[in-house]
């Protein structure tokens, strides 16, 4: 999945997805997932911070 | 030399790969204790998976020895029993010099292949050479690799091993893969000669026929070796004449399991009926190859009310 799915499933703009994770800001939101992986960026973790973005942004 | 099927590829291809032999009870345990696919398990895996056991249990075992097993091609095909019986000469000639080749050379790396079976067969080609023995290597992984439209060196043991079919009785059957024919024979008659798979098979046969209980004509008259009828093989006169009795015995059984419909009719409903349970469930939806995309080939998107939906890949 890319960027800009998970985008627009849930409603979030990928530059606060970027920017939540200290991703490069030029990020294109059409990369995969799994080529974002780092130290401080992976899919449990977004999952994790989307679930909190959503309760405060009911 | 092999890309896993549907992610790497353009067109994502059915794989049963994932519910077969080990990997499918990996698959199986990952299912059964997440409640979810893994990566390599789709619900194509599923349903072809279905279609086997359903082919199976309404059309015995007709997938296993008509569709998958290579060296049963020749039991039901026509045109080989045509192709042998024009050319019987040649065939014998041949099936004894394979006979030859394969009781002084193959059969004696089947000796201790037994001791090691497939799994240090596996291990070692893995672990020295980098090879996946049984994927790359063995026909029937080769025909799961033709249906993902992917070519291994299998291809070629597949090939040679119909062709040889044709002249001979299942040449791939015993030697790499399995033994108990070969110890089926040396039960049946100690100190026996090896040949070929067929002949080992038949002897299985002997042996269990035996067993049930029937009538056993021991020769005992000299010369004490003679030609084996069906490879031309030296064995003792007390074999062969076990073999003549077990091939009555066996004309029996075939006589009560007889077939009484066409093969090729036969063949026809086992293709329709396997391929009618999978174009069914792809008709009703129940389809896909990938985790990537849905069934009709629409990317897969996560679902805005779970985020356990957001994959990775």
């Amino acid at each position: 999945m890319t960027l800009e799915q998970v985008s627009v499933a849930f409603g979030i703009p990928v530059e606060e997805i970027l920017s939540a994770f200290s991703l490069p800001s030029d990020t294109p939101p059409s990369t995969a997932l799994k080529d974002l992986e780092s130290e401080t960026f992976d899919v449990t973790a977004l999952r994790t911070w989307i679930t909190e973005y959503k309760s405060s942004h009911p | 030399m092999h890309v896993p099927p549907g992610e790497s590829l353009r067109t994502s291809t059915a794989s049963p790969r994932p519910i077969v032999r080990s990997a499918g009870s990996r698959s199986l345990q990952y299912i059964a204790s997440s409640g979810s696919f893994d990566l390599a398990t789709h619900l194509s895996n599923l349903v072809v998976a279905a279609a086997v056991l359903i082919s199976a249990l309404l059309l015995r075992s007709a997938f296993c020895t008509g569709s998958v097993r290579s060296d049963s091609f020749r039991t039901s095909s026509r045109i080989q029993r045509w192709i042998q019986k024009r050319f019987v000469p040649y065939g014998k000639l041949f099936a004894a010099s394979i006979a030859v080749v394969l009781r002084r050379g193959l059969f004696s790396i089947n000796t201790w292949l037994r001791e090691i079976r497939r799994t240090g067969l596996a291990v070692t080609g893995a672990a020295i050479y980098g090879v996946m023995v049984f994927r790359d290597y063995d026909p029937w992984s080769a025909l799961i690799n033709i249906a993902e439209w992917t070519y291994t060196p299998g291809l070629v043991v597949l090939g040679l091993t119909l062709v040889g079919s044709f002249f001979v009785e299942r040449p791939w059957c015993a030697m790499p893969v399995r033994s108990g024919g070969q110890r089926a024979a040396r039960q049946a008659e100690p100190g026996l000669p090896q040949a070929g798979c067929g002949f080992l098979y038949d002897l299985q046969d002997l042996h269990q026929c035996l067993s049930d209980g029937s009538e056993v004509h021991t020769a005992r008259r000299s010369p004490a070796w003679t030609v084996f009828p069906a490879s031309n093989v030296w064995v003792s006169v007390r074999a062969k004449a076990r073999w003549k009795s077990a091939s009555a015995c066996h004309s029996r059984r075939n006589k009560e399991i007889k077939m009484r419909i066409n093969p090729f009719v036969y063949g026809v409903i086992v293709v329709a009926l396997f391929m009618g349970i999978i174009y069914g469930f792809q008709g009703a939806g129940v389809w896909s190859t990938s985790g990537k995309v849905t069934g009709s080939g629409e990317r897969v998107a996560p679902s805005a009310s779970d985020v356990n939906s957001i994959k990775g890949g």
